[in-house]
Order: structure tokens, then C-alpha cells, then sequence
């Protein structure tokens, strides 16, 4: 069953643009769902509707069946945790501090995480191998690092739902690899449904199971990663693709029709 | 944590301190003790005087520097206090129109303070969001513009009021303790324990909604009505405490930054060790304010000379790293 459906949501920020434009979506249990389109397609205001930070002018998302108006934050938040696109660092919290953050739907308006919290917390960063950061200030870190604390703090949630806006962001390679395996597994372990947005084809390609193109705050087409073709990416990006196959790996290239 | 040493250093710094200061005064401690009992003088000097003092100074201390921290993080914003903000403005301002319309019914005092302190806040914060949110530049502006409204008022008040009634009016705006009794210690009490036990129970939260709105709702923070817990709390705790001390500059900004660099930034230690060691610090600033001169120095002179070189010293080492 879809664990989360969006149907024909229409979005703007001021009366004059609609930045989306009718958008319909599932994402079922277990699986990895990516969005990828140009800058500004509205991938970011698509995942700020579906946890609730925008409300949509037109058209309904549904978690696990009910109807997001009839929810709190706080009932969404024990069911989808998130990594936003921007982080701005504020006060310089431990790392560890940051990562038990996540525990807060599941505390009362008075209350603190326990001794238990934060070992856990410290699971979660052990298994993204970044135990050693604990008692860092989590403004003096690197940002790659940063992003996989704040990709800690949303493990920490213990969601069913992920919604990863550009999880890979100032990553390096290596980096990249491991937090999109991670993800990847969790999603066929912990029967995790989880919905991001890439830049890179072909980091969509290996670690998604569906790929949404999107633009213009439209679906161009909802297909499964092995269905992505050169032809359908220059549809939305408007320049020509090439596709190489080397056994059964496949790459998406760009045609460079620019010479300097 | 940086250290769990300098955590409970602080925070029993207040016994210490509060003990010394019984004996600081122009009469002197020695002469207090005929044989082994306190004269009956020495016995008024010390529990009606000095104690009420001490103990109107420490609520005052923890009260600010708690309100302090805990509107940096809402408002997610190191250079935020109850002054900057214009909360400590309109809460004298509150004082001194109570002071001027109804004169013989005191309790009035911190009512009006809380009114127009809250009315400073919201009038502050909603100059302040743009786009759905606070930034850093934009509420530091309101603050100064909402202080400057209620300094002008409190102008008029003073304006207007007789000369009997202005030296009290022109109290609220020097800032002091000289005026302290229990029936002042009485008057702010309830209101400033109040707000500080709510945003004592609250700590823990002020980290997460310091991490911005988008972020603090992703993880079920009901954010708009969490943050107004936070602002009424702090302004009934600040307006409290101003009703009987008037304007304290610059504690409730400074304090915070002290704490943070000695014992870490997560609001679980800040805001208890911010009150300890408001409490001592401002004790100890009024004691030099009443022992240095044989007149009394206005305790918020005390506190603005010390804090703002501190404050130009944090701003070159850190201001980088908050934008
Ligand atoms: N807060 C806002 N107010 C007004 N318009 C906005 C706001 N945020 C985004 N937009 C507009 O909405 C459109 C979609 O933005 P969105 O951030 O959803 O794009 P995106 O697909 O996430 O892009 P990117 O890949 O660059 O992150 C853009 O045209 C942008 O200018
Ligand atoms: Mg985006």
C-alpha cells in the first residue's frame, strides 16, 4: 500500500506563479523514490508540502491514508522525518546534541531525551562511521559532515517516511556511495519509504527504485530506474543525453553541444 | 558539555556569594556582633536591608540572564536580549504609567509592566518576520525601534508627572536596587518565579526550535505556539522583576555568552547555570555599586561600562561564526 500519496497538488507562493502545477505522486513502503528535474521544478516546495511546512491551494497528500490537514506536526512527525535542503547553523550544539533532536516527537513539552537517547544517538552515528564527531560543535565541522548529522538526526526519528532534499549535497564521492547505500538499505530493512531529490542521473539510477522527472511543478513521467532514457531526461532539461552501457551498468552522459 | 566542573561551580556560586555580601555595607560587619549576638540594629540591617537586597538582586540576575538565553534561542539569535529587544522598555514603561494612573495600588506596577513588555515583544517580533522567519539583522532593527517607541513614551510620562512622582518615574529608567524591601521582593516574586520555572521545564525544547521553524516542525514542534509559551514566560519573568528594579542593561545579553563558553551551549545546562550565575553576578555588581563611593552608583551604569568592552571583544572573536 502507498504510504504516501500526493494528488494533483497545486502549489504557489504568491497569487501571480503556481510553482506546482497539478503534481501526483506514491511512494510505498520499502521503497526509493526519486525526484529529479532542473533547478527551480519545485522538488523543494513538493517535499515542504508533504510535511506540512506549505500548504497546497489545490489537491490532497495523504500519509498512510489519512489526510495531512487532519494531522499535527507532531503525529507527521512520528511517522516522516526529514533533511532539508538548507541548514543555517545557529548556536554551536555538540554533534551529539543535534542528532538527539530527533527524539522530539516522542517527548512532551517538558521533557528531555534520557541516558538511553542519547546512546542511541550514538548508534546512529557509529553506523554512518561518524562516532568520532559526537562531542564536536557541529559548527566546526565540514559541511559534508554536517549533512550526515542532520541525516543522523532524521534516523533518529525512527520514521517510516523519509523526505532527503539533496541528501548528497557537499558530499564527496565516497561519501555519496555510503549515505545513498545506507538509505538504500534501510528502505529494504526497515521497510522504510523514502522520497528524495538528486541532481545527478546516475546516482538515481543506482540507488532509486522509481524515478520522478519533474518540471515546471509537473510530472513529466514516474518511472522505474531502469526505464530512464536519454530521450526522457533531454524532455526535461532540454539538452541532448547519451546513454552508455557497459555490461549491465549503465551511465547517463551529458552531449556537450557548447566547445569553449 | 564542555565541563561538568565549571557547570557546578556555577551553579552553587550563589551561596557564596550571597553570604559575603551580607557582611559588604557602610556599616561594618565587625560592629554587628555584641559578644555573640546581633545587636538589634545590626539585626534590622541585615534581615530588612541587606538580605531583601540581595535576595531582589539575585531573582533580578537569574531572571534576565535566563530570559536572555532563552529569547537567543528561540528567536535563534546570539544578539538578542530583554533590552534589545525593547521588552525591558516597555515593561518601565508599563511601571511608570501604573506609577502615574494609580499611584496607591502597587501590585498594579508589574500588571501594566507585563502588558506593555509583551506588547514590546510581539510589536518587536512581528516588525521583524519576513518570509516566515527571524533573521539576525531584521530583529536586532525592530528591537531598536520598539526601544526608542517606549523610551519616548516613557519620556511623556515623565513629561507630564509631578516632581514628587518623577524621581520614582526616573528610577525605572537608571535602574537599581536601593529601593529594595520585602514588600518589593514580594511584588516580583511570583511573576518572575513563575516565568523562570516554566522556561526552566521548557530548556531542553529551546534547542530544537532553535534550529529555525522548517526544522523544529519537521521534528513536531507546534512552533508558533511553543515559541509564544517561550515570549510570555520571559517577559512575565523580565516585567516582574523591572517593576522593582527598573532597566538593568546588558545582563541578560552577556551572561548567556559567558555561560555558553564555559559550559557548552545546550540549554539543558545554559539556562540553569545562566541563573546562578546571573544571581551571582549581578549581586556582586550591586555590591560594588553601593561600597565603591560613599554615594550610590546606578547599578545599570555598572553593568553597560563592564559588559559593553566584553561585548566588543565577543563580537570580534565570534561574530564570524553566526553570520
Ligand atoms: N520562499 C519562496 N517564495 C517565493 N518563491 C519561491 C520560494 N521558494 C521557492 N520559490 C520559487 O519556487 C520555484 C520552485 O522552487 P524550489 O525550491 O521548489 O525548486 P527546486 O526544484 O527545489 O530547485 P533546486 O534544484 O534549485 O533546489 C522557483 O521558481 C523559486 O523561485
Ligand atoms: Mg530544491
Amino acid at each position: 500500500m502507498a504510504l504516501i500519496v500526493v494528488k494533483d497538488v497545486h502549489f504557489a507562493y504568491d497569487d501571480s506563479k503556481f510553482v506546482l502545477r497539478g503534481v501526483n505522486l506514491e511512494v510505498k513502503l520499502g521503497e526509493v523514490v526519486t525526484l529529479l528535474g532542473p533547478n527551480g521544478s519545485g522538488k523543494t516546495t513538493l517535499l515542504r508540502c508533504i510535511y506540512k511546512v506549505l500548504k497546497p491551494r489545490i489537491g490532497c497528500i495523504y500519509i498512510d491514508g489519512k489526510n495531512i490537514l487532519d494531522l499535527t506536526s507532531r503525529e507527521i512527525a512520528k511517522v516522516i522525518s526529514g533533511v532539508p535542503q538548507e541548514h543555517e547553523t545557529t548556536f554551536p550544539y555538540r554533534v551529539i546534541d543535534v542528532v538527539v533532536m530527533g527524539k522530539t516527537p516522542f517527548l512532551d513539552l517538558f521533557s528531555a531525551p534520557s541516558i538511553k537517547d542519547y546512546k542511541v544517538a550514538k548508534n546512529i552515528l557509529e553506523k554512518l562511521g561518524k562516532a568520532e564527531l559526537a562531542e564536536r560543535p557541529y559548527t566546526q565541522i565540514s559541511g559534508g559532515e554536517r549533512q550526515l548529522v542532520l541525516i543522523a538526526r532524521a534516523l533518529m526519528q525512527n520514521p517510516r517516511v523519509m523526505l532527503l532534499d539533496e541528501p548528497t549535497k557537499h558530499l564527496d564521492i565516497v561519501n555519496k556511495m555510503k549515505v545513498l547505500s545506507i538509505i538504500k538499505k534501510l528502505a529494504v530493512e526497515k521497510r522504510l519509504a523514502v522520497l528524495m531529490t538528486l541532481h545527478d542521473p546516475n546516482e538515481a539510477i543506482m540507488f532509486s527504485d522509481k524515478i520522478v522527472l519533474v518540471k515546471e511543478g509537473k510530472v513529466i513521467c514516474s518511472i522505474s530506474s531502469e526505464e530512464l532514457t536519454a530521450e526522457s531526461l533531454e524532455k526535461v532539461y532540454g539538452m541532448p543525453f547519451r546513454l552508455v552501457k557497459d555490461g549491465n551498468v549503465k551511465t547517463i552522459l551529458p552531449v556537450l553541444e557548447y566547445t569553449v | 558539555m564542555l565541563s561538568k566542573r565549571n557547570y557546578y561551580l556555577i551553579l552553587f556560586s550563589p551561596i557564596p556569594v550571597i553570604l559575603v555580601s551580607l557582611g559588604v555595607g557602610r556599616y561594618p560587619l565587625h560592629l554587628m556582633f555584641k559578644s555573640f549576638s546581633l545587636g538589634e540594629t545590626a539585626s534590622f540591617i541585615l534581615f530588612n536591608i541587606r538580605l531583601p537586597r540581595i535576595l531582589l538582586c539575585a531573582l533580578a540576575g537569574a531572571t534576565l540572564s535566563v530570559a536572555g538565553a532563552s529569547l537567543q534561542s528561540t528567536l535563534r539569535n546570539p544578539l538578542v536580549s530583554p533590552y534589545i529587544l525593547g521588552l525591558s522598555q516597555g515593561a518601565a514603561f508599563g511601571a511608570a504609567l501604573a506609577m502615574l494612573l494609580l499611584p496607591y495600588s502597587s501590585y498594579m506596577i508589574p500588571i501594566l509592566a507585563f502588558i506593555f513588555g509583551f506588547s514590546a515583544v510581539i510589536l518587536a517580533c512581528s516588525l521583524a518576520r519576513i518570509r516566515g522567519g527571524f533573521s539576525t539583522v531584521t530583529v536586532i532593527l525592530a528591537g531598536v525601534i520598539v526601544a526608542a517607541i517606549f523610551t519616548a513614551l516613557l519620556s511623556i510620562v515623565k513629561f507630564i508627572s509631578d516632581p514628587y512622582r518623577l524621581s520614582g518615574i526616573v528610577f525605572w529608567t537608571m535602574g537599581g536596587f536601593y529601593k529594595a524591601s520585602w514588600d518589593y521582593l514580594l511584588l516580583a516574586a511570583p511573576g518572575s518565579v513563575t516565568g523562570l520555572t516554566i522556561l526552566f521545564f521548557l530548556r531542553w525544547r529551546l534547542n530544537v526550535l532553535s534550529m529555525g521553524d522548517e526544522e523544529a516542525k519537521l521534528m513536531g514542534v507546534n512552533v508558533y505556539r511553543e515559541r509564544l509559551l517561550v515570549l510570555i514566560s520571559a517577559t512575565l519573568a523580565c516585567a516582574s522583576v523591572i517593576s522593582v528594579s527598573g532597566i538593568v542593561a546588558w545582563v541578560g545579553l552577556i551572561v548567556p555568552h559567558i555561560v555558553r563558553s564555559l559550559v557548552g551551549s545546550d540549554n539543558k545546562y545554559l539556562i540553569p547555570a545562566s541563573a546562578a550565575f546571573g544571581a551571582s553576578i549581578l549581586v556582586l555588581t550591586d555590591d560594588l555599586c553601593r561600597s565603591l563611593f560613599s554615594f550610590e552608583i546606578p547599578i545599570s551604569i555598572v553593568t553597560t561600562l563592564v559588559a559593553a568592552p566584553y561585548f566588543i571583544y565577543l563580537l570580534r572573536k565570534v561574530g564570524g561564526e553566526w553570520r
